[in-house]
């Protein structure tokens, strides 16, 4: 098994998506659909990158990056944070709080799969 | 004070003197007078016994003679008739001749028995030397005493005429100076008034000329000073009228005037109203029932006709006007009606209306005087008119003002609400935007996402349909995406949420960033772009980056969209003093002139693209227009088609159509 990459995205089409798009490309991908759980999934699974939604119900990918990085188990996973346009003030605080990179949606997958491969080499 | 104050005057001098010449005549003038008639008595005297003497010598000679020889040889008879013959003269009162021996030898016949008191003369008579004897005559003294008389009667008389014309001086001297000094007393008077003041009166001087002199210098100061208080007093109620801005104010002034001070017995003035109404508005001296019979609609229409002159209208024989208007004026004890119009140039204000009881009351003078004063009456109406109006007109402005800031504020609020509402709704729209841009993102990346991976052939291969129905969805996804991206572009830009990052940057290597972008739909196409770069190097302008390639990367579809597969695109760069120019030169059709003005307005797209099935969203010259502008340039299009001027295309050596977009940005 290859690296693990953990989604955490609202949109079940988006996950479905990427899933089948990292799968394919021999990642290992956990998911979650909202933010808490992406946060607890994150320190259960460990996983090498995580793909974080900025906009999400309960706890926004923001609020949930800062929590991953408070935490030192989850402190040191990357992080590529998934936003729209409109959305430049969120991925400035995303990088703030750490996230290493984003990507404007929609993408094309390609575009991701390139991203992720670079930082997980 | 000046009544008091004595001056010498020349007058007085000359009373004085006459004083001093009368003392030195009466002085001078009696002894002298007397002494004269001492020596005039004297000279009487000496000159009758002169006469005396001389006429006894004569006498005695004569009578030597004839008598010598009678006194010799006497010869009586004829002695005694020469004798005879002498005492003939009534001066002589007794004759006698005697001889030596004092024996008498002949004699007269005696007038008088008493000698007494008479003359005696006695005269030797000689003959051959020798004394033969004498004779003696007794004169009568009477003669020398009636030429005494005569003598002292002249002298009297003289002394008399002396006296007379002494006196007569004397009285002249006095009288001449009581004359003097009642002229005196006039003299100081007209001093007095000399010096302006005209309270001086000269007191009774008497029932002569000098006297009706001083009554009528009295009666004409009276009349100076009469006038003088007159002209004070109409010279300082114009003043106050012509200060004064109310009207009421000014007639009350004027008809408290001329009853009051001028001695009219009534008083009105009419006023020419707006609308050449001609009205009463101010009265004074009038009885009610004057008043109530209609007198002053009388009074009125003589005013009114006076009106026709520019001058004043005096009336005091009423025996020609109607005899209503006599009868009234009558009643009324009026016996002169004083018309003077008021004008200013041209213009007739109304009529000033004296009335009086007596026609002396008003001479020419005075009416003369009124005339003047009724000019200054005008003014200061005309001025009081027009004060009037002004704060008419300013009360008329302040209240339209009142109720323009009125309205104006409530357009104010209503603005002020309205646009309070527009932001909202301008806000909630922004919201609305991004909301919905980004609930149609997260479908769209699946869209996007699962036809991308589908046409890869990720999920096995398709047939020629399905990858043409797929690569449609995919092609009309993005069309969707560039929609909302540029959606929600525009609307940032609008809400102002855009805060440009200005920075000094290359334009040139910013050009070649966004061609770089285009590779892939130029290579499509075949198209060929080629930048021509300024002939003089470009100064580094200052811009955001992001934005500024956001314009070059708009402009740019757009040319690629037009531009006819193989042709060339051509992006021309230059310094224009003030401003760096950018142009962007397309090989397509041209615009037509009507879609130039709406060019760069969102959603605009040209009819003929639209015909063409161009695929656009209308959005992107908005954007690129906003943003050209939002760094201060300025952006705009030009195109042959119907160009006079094909000018400007001459750099482009093909001398094709297309359609030339351009924008400046400030250094």
């Amino acid at each position: 098994m290859g690296k693990k990459v953990l989604i955490v995205d609202d949109e079940p089409g988006v996950v479905k998506m990427v899933r089948f798009l990292l799968e394919k490309n021999s990642f290992g991908v956990v998911s979650a659909t909202e933010g808490e759980e992406g946060v607890k999934l994150a320190a259960q699974e460990k996983p090498d990158l995580i793909l974080m939604d900025i906009m999400m119900p309960s706890i926004d990918g923001n609020e949930a990056t800062r929590r991953l990085k408070d935490n030192e188990i989850t402190r040191n996973i990357p992080i590529i944070m998934l936003s729209a346009l409109g959305q430049e003030g969120d991925v400035a605080k995303s990088l703030e709080l750490g996230a290493i990179d984003y990507i404007v949606k929609p993408f094309h997958p390609q575009e991701l799969l390139e991203r992720v491969k670079k930082i997980l080499g | 004070m000046g009544k008091e104050m004595i001056e010498s005057s020349p007058a007085r001098l000359r009373f004085t003197l006459g004083f001093k010449f009368i003392g030195v005549l009466i002085l001078v003038l009696i002894p002298m007078m007397l002494a004269s008639g001492l020596i005039m008595v004297n000279q009487v005297r000496q000159i009758v016994t002169e006469d005396i003497n001389k006429k006894s010598k004569s006498y005695a000679n004569f009578l030597a003679k004839v008598s010598r020889q009678g006194v010799k040889e006497p010869d009586l008879i004829i002695l005694k008739r020469y004798i005879g013959e002498i005492s003939l003269d009534k001066d002589v009162l007794y004759i006698l001749v005697a001889d030596t021996k004092n024996r008498p030898l002949a004699h007269s016949d005696k007038k008088t028995e008493n000698l007494t008191g008479a003359l005696e003369v006695t005269l030797p008579i000689f003959y051959k030397g020798e004394r033969t004897g004498y004779i003696r005559i007794w004169y009568s003294f009477s003669r020398v005493a009636d030429e005494l008389t005569s003598g002292v009667q002249h002298i009297l008389f003289l002394l008399i005429g002396l006296f007379v014309v002494m006196m007569g001086l004397i009285m002249f001297v006095i009288s001449e100076q009581m004359i003097f000094n009642r002229i005196g007393i006039i003299i100081k008077g007209m001093k007095q008034v000399q010096r302006g003041d005209l309270s001086t009166r000269i007191e009774k001087l008497g029932n002569d000329e000098l006297g009706y002199l001083a009554l009528q210098f009295n009666q004409m100061v009276k009349r100076v000073e009469e006038n003088q208080q007159e002209l004070t007093l109409l010279f300082e109620v114009s003043r106050a009228m012509t200060a004064a801005l109310d009207i009421n104010l000014i007639i009350d002034m004027v008809v408290q005037l001329t009853v009051g001070d001028l001695q009219a017995s009534s008083c009105c003035i009419f006023l020419v109203g707006d609308g050449m109404g001609f009205n009463i508005r101010g009265s004074r001296g009038l009885s009610d029932k004057f008043i109530n019979s209609n007198g002053i609609s009388l009074l009125e229409d003589l005013a009114q006709k006076s009106l026709m002159y520019n001058e004043p209208v005096v009336l005091d024989d009423f025996r020609h006007t109607n005899p209503g208007l006599q009868s009234l004026l009558k009643q009324e004890n009026i016996a002169m009606v004083i018309n003077i119009p008021l004008l200013i140039g041209d213009r007739k204000l109304g009529v000033l209306n004296i009335n009086a009881k007596d026609s002396l009351t008003f001479p020419p003078e005075r009416i003369e005087l009124l005339t003047a004063f009724a000019r200054q009456l005008a003014v200061a109406l005309q001025n009081a008119q027009l004060y009037e109006r002004t704060q008419q007109f300013s009360k008329e402005l302040e209240e339209k003002i009142n109720i323009a800031t009125t309205d104006l504020a409530r357009a104010n609020e209503r603005l002020r609400l309205a646009n309070e509402k527009l932001q909202d709704l301008n806000k909630a729209k922004s919201d609305f935007i991004a909301i919905v841009s980004h609930e149609l993102r997260s479908p769209l990346t699946s869209i996007l996402g699962f036809t991308d991976l589908l046409l890869q052939g990720e999920t096995g291969a398709l047939d020629p349909t399905q990858k043409d129905f797929i690569d449609i969805i995919n092609q009309n996804t993005k069309r969707l995406i560039d929609l909302i991206n540029n959606l929600l572009n525009l609307s940032k830009i609008e809400a102002g949420r855009v805060e440009l990052k200005k920075e000094p940057l290359d334009l040139e290597k910013t050009v070649h960033g966004v061609i770089h972008n285009f590779r892939t739909l130029i290579a499509e196409k075949k198209l060929v772009i080629r930048v021509a770069p300024s002939a003089e190097v470009l100064p580094p302008i200052i811009a955001d980056e992001n934005q500024l390639a956001r314009v070059l990367t708009n402009l740019l579809a757009n040319a690629v969209k037009y531009t006819a597969a193989g042709a060339e695109i051509i992006v021309k760069l230059s310094d224009k003093g003030d401003v760096v120019q950018v142009d962007v030169l397309d090989g397509g059709n041209g615009i037509e002139s009507r879609d130039m003005t709406h060019m760069f307005e969102r959603f605009y797209r040209a009819p003929k693209a639209k015909a063409e099935n161009i695929v656009g969203t209308g959005l992107g010259l908005a954007i690129a227009k906003s943003i050209v502008e939002m760094h201060g340039g300025r952006i705009w299009a030009e195109s042959p088609i119907g160009a006079a001027d094909k000018e400007f295309f001459s750099w482009d050596k093909r001398g094709g159509s297309g359609a030339k977009f351009s924008f400046t940005l400030p250094k």
